[in-house]
């Protein structure tokens, strides 16, 4: 079972963790390399902002949805999802997504690889 | 972010959430796009109608997720409403079949245009489904169809017992649906038709399969009428019947319009049997009358050359009555006398007087008149002797094809039978000075005919031909009748060929309609002859090249439709 710890720790898969609101607080070495955003491009700032626009809408209903209710739809499943890269390009990537409620919070956390065929930079 | 920021957030989250919650249980399908039409969210009964995952259907373009057909058809991607909505910047409602893999849904379709400040234009898209309404619609409007339907229709359950019957199975039957509720509809029998046809008619539905066919019924109030039934049997799920849909027609006007049209038709036919036989005794008695004018035809053609023959026999005998024996005898007489009266001195009166010397004299003439008139009276016996043989073989000939009203066939030779029609003719012949030419084949196949009125036949177109010659003014040597027998292309025929007036082509038809005989003829023309010749299963064809060019007429009859040796 992935875990957020594990997540921090991950260095070989890009890596990134999101708080209970949305904003990202945490992405490794990986992922800067794989898909061209920089930490201080992305910590701090929303989820979104690697999310194409016209998933934005579906994004917003689901992270609420889970918020109200605690029941998930798309965790702990390997997932194929567009991711917006730091270019502007959107490409297909397996998204791998799990929450962990910490200290009363949850904490959401992912490992966002490309496809085989996928255009990431490295 | 600020903490008060982030509570605020929370809030528009908390909101977001509850209507996720909320929009996923409604039964109603909600989905908005992009403006490419692509999915940027929907609910769970979207997903569930589309049959595909939630994540599936995100980003993914909503009309290749929503084929739509209406009337049957599927829509077009430019006729799909989404796209109508996208490209027309319009609302759009109206009712749609949606076909997606397995499922089928008849749609209620809400879409609506919306230009959001930030977040572009979109299709907002609500979907109910309202198949359950349509069936019971469409069950409600059978329902009604069959109620008001013209036809008696009655539904039974498996063992026959009623559970509905329609307005019109009250009208024709007298039974109401409460008269009749759960009863068998044998209260319906007649007793017109025996088991056997009760039990062809279970066999029949009982094996699944439809049974149509005529019933005599008895009403509620015990009278009678036919019916025409056709009972369907229903299958359920499993293959087995469990219903039976019986539809009746009232058909006892029909039956009585029937039986009506068959008295008439019996009438009419009746009515035509007995003008055919009118008409058939009308042609009979044409027949007859053509055969008598054949008959008399024969008859004056042997009186006129018995006739002819009879002229010299006349001649003959009043020269036979001549004075001239007596002549001679007084004569004799006289120069007996003369010889009588110079007995004493005979001698000196035959030497020396001069008169006495010419009663030698008359005496030999009177020898070589006796002579000549002897020989003349053998001449005479003669050409008597003729003109009795012709008479007498006339007179043979025609009661040789003196004909009755019978047809009787027999095998004939073709060619002696024109050298007979030749000899009856003969007269008229020699008195035209027509020379006849033969041609005639040899051996010829006997041919099985009723001679008598082939006979007429043959006797009437050598009568036409010498009246052709007759009315054409030409050098006897050019006044021929030639007549060919021909056996050819399986056919036996005879030919008669004149150099007589001729008719000119465009008359040929003519000749051949009833009463254009030609005048002074007996009225038996070629229009008996052409039927005669087809009675006898031949044919008869005149021919011409004009008027002054003589005509032919060849007769044929085919070997199959008669018999020959």
């Amino acid at each position: 079972m992935l875990t957020i710890d594990a997540l921090k720790a991950e260095t070989a898969i890009p890596a990134i963790i999101v708080d209970r609101d949305g904003t990202i607080v945490h992405i490794n070495e990986v992922f800067e390399e794989t898909w061209g955003w920089r930490k201080d491009q992305l910590v701090g700032e929303s989820l979104t902002t690697i999310i194409p626009d016209n998933l934005r809408d579906a994004h917003h209903m689901g992270f609420s949805r889970f918020a109200v209710t605690g029941k998930p739809t798309i965790l702990n499943q390997a997932l194929e999802l567009i991711i917006l890269k730091a270019d502007g390009q959107k490409t297909p990537a397996e998204h791998y997504i799990v929450a962990e409620e910490i200290d009363g919070n949850w904490v959401f956390g992912a490992t966002i690889k490309p496809l085989d065929d996928s255009g990431a930079d490295s | 972010m600020t903490e008060n920021r982030k509570n605020k957030l929370r809030e528009l989250r908390a909101t977001l959430g509850k209507i996720e919650v909320a929009l996923g249980t409604i039964s109603d399908a909600i989905v908005w796009t992009d403006q490419l039409g692509q999915i940027q969210w929907c609910n769970k009964p979207f997903d569930d109608l589309v049959g595909n995952p939630h994540i599936l259907n995100l980003g993914k373009s909503l009309v290749e997720r929503l084929p739509l057909h209406e009337h049957g058809t599927r829509l077009p991607d430019q006729g799909h409403p989404v796209n109508l909505i996208l490209q027309g910047k319009k609302n759009i409602e109206g009712y749609y079949e949606f076909v997606g893999g397995a499922k089928k849904a008849y749609l209620e379709f809400l879409g609506r245009y919306q230009e959001m400040p930030g977040s572009g234009e979109s299709a907002v898209v609500v979907l109910r489904d309202i198949t359950e309404e349509k069936n019971l619609e469409q069950i409600k409007l059978q329902s009604a169809a069959l109620n008001r339907a013209a036809n008696a229709i009655a539904i039974t359950d498996n063992q026959g017992a009623v559970i509905w019957v329609n307005q019109s199975f009250t009208e024709l039957t007298g039974y109401s649906l409460e008269d009749v509720y759960s009863r068998k509809l044998n209260i319906l029998k007649s007793g017109q038709h025996d088991q056997s046809f009760y039990r062809n008619l279970w066999d029949t539905i009982l094996a699944g399969e439809v049974w149509e066919g005529e019933t005599v019924n008895r009403k509620k109030d015990k009278s009678l009428y036919v019916e025409q039934q056709t009972i369907t049997p229903v299958m359920d799920g499993n293959g087995k019947i469990s219903h039976f849909i019986a539809i009746k027609q009232d058909i006892s006007q029909r039956k009585k319009t029937e039986e009506e049209l068959e008295v008439y038709r019996t009438r009419l036919e009746k009515m035509v049997a007995e003008k055919t036989r009118e008409l058939e005794a009308a042609q009979l008695e044409l027949v007859n009358r053509a055969m008598e004018a054949g008959m008399s035809q024969m008859a004056a053609i042997g009186l006129h050359n018995i006739g002819n023959a009879i002229t010299p026999l006349n001649v003959l005998t009043d020269k036979m009555k001549s004075r001239e024996l007596e002549t001679m005898s007084r004569l004799l007489h006289k120069c007996h006398d003369d010889l009588k009266g110079h007995a004493d001195d005979l001698g000196e009166y035959v030497s020396a007087g001069q008169r006495g010397r010419q009663v030698f004299d008359y005496m030999g003439e009177l020898i070589d008149s006796l002579r000549a008139y002897d020989k003349k009276q053998f001449d005479m016996f003669e050409k008597m002797e003729t003109a009795l043989a012709y008479i007498s073989q006339i007179l043979t000939l025609q009661q040789f094809y003196a004909s009755g009203s019978q047809e009787i066939k027999e095998l004939v030779d073709l060619n002696n039978m024109l050298e007979d029609a030749i000899s009856l003719q003969m007269g008229a012949l020699e008195k035209r000075q027509i020379n006849i030419k033969r041609s005639l084949a040899e051996p010829l196949p006997k041919l099985l005919i009723d001679k008598n009125r082939l006979m007429q036949v043959i006797v009437n177109l050598i009568k036409n031909s010498c009246e052709a010659i007759e009315s054409h003014q030409s050098a006897p040597q050019d006044k021929v009748i030639e007549i060919k027998t021909f056996t050819q292309n399986h056919q036996i025929g005879f030919e008669i060929v004149d150099s007589g007036i001729g008719v000119n082509p465009a008359e040929i038809d003519t000749i051949f309609k009833l009463g254009k005989s030609k005048k002074g003829s007996t009225g038996f023309g070629l229009y008996y002859c052409k039927m005669f010749v087809e009675k006898c299963n031949g044919k008869l064809i005149f021919f011409s090249r004009g008027l002054g060019k003589g005509a032919s007429v060849r007769v044929a009859f085919d070997e199959s439709g008669g018999h020959h040796e």
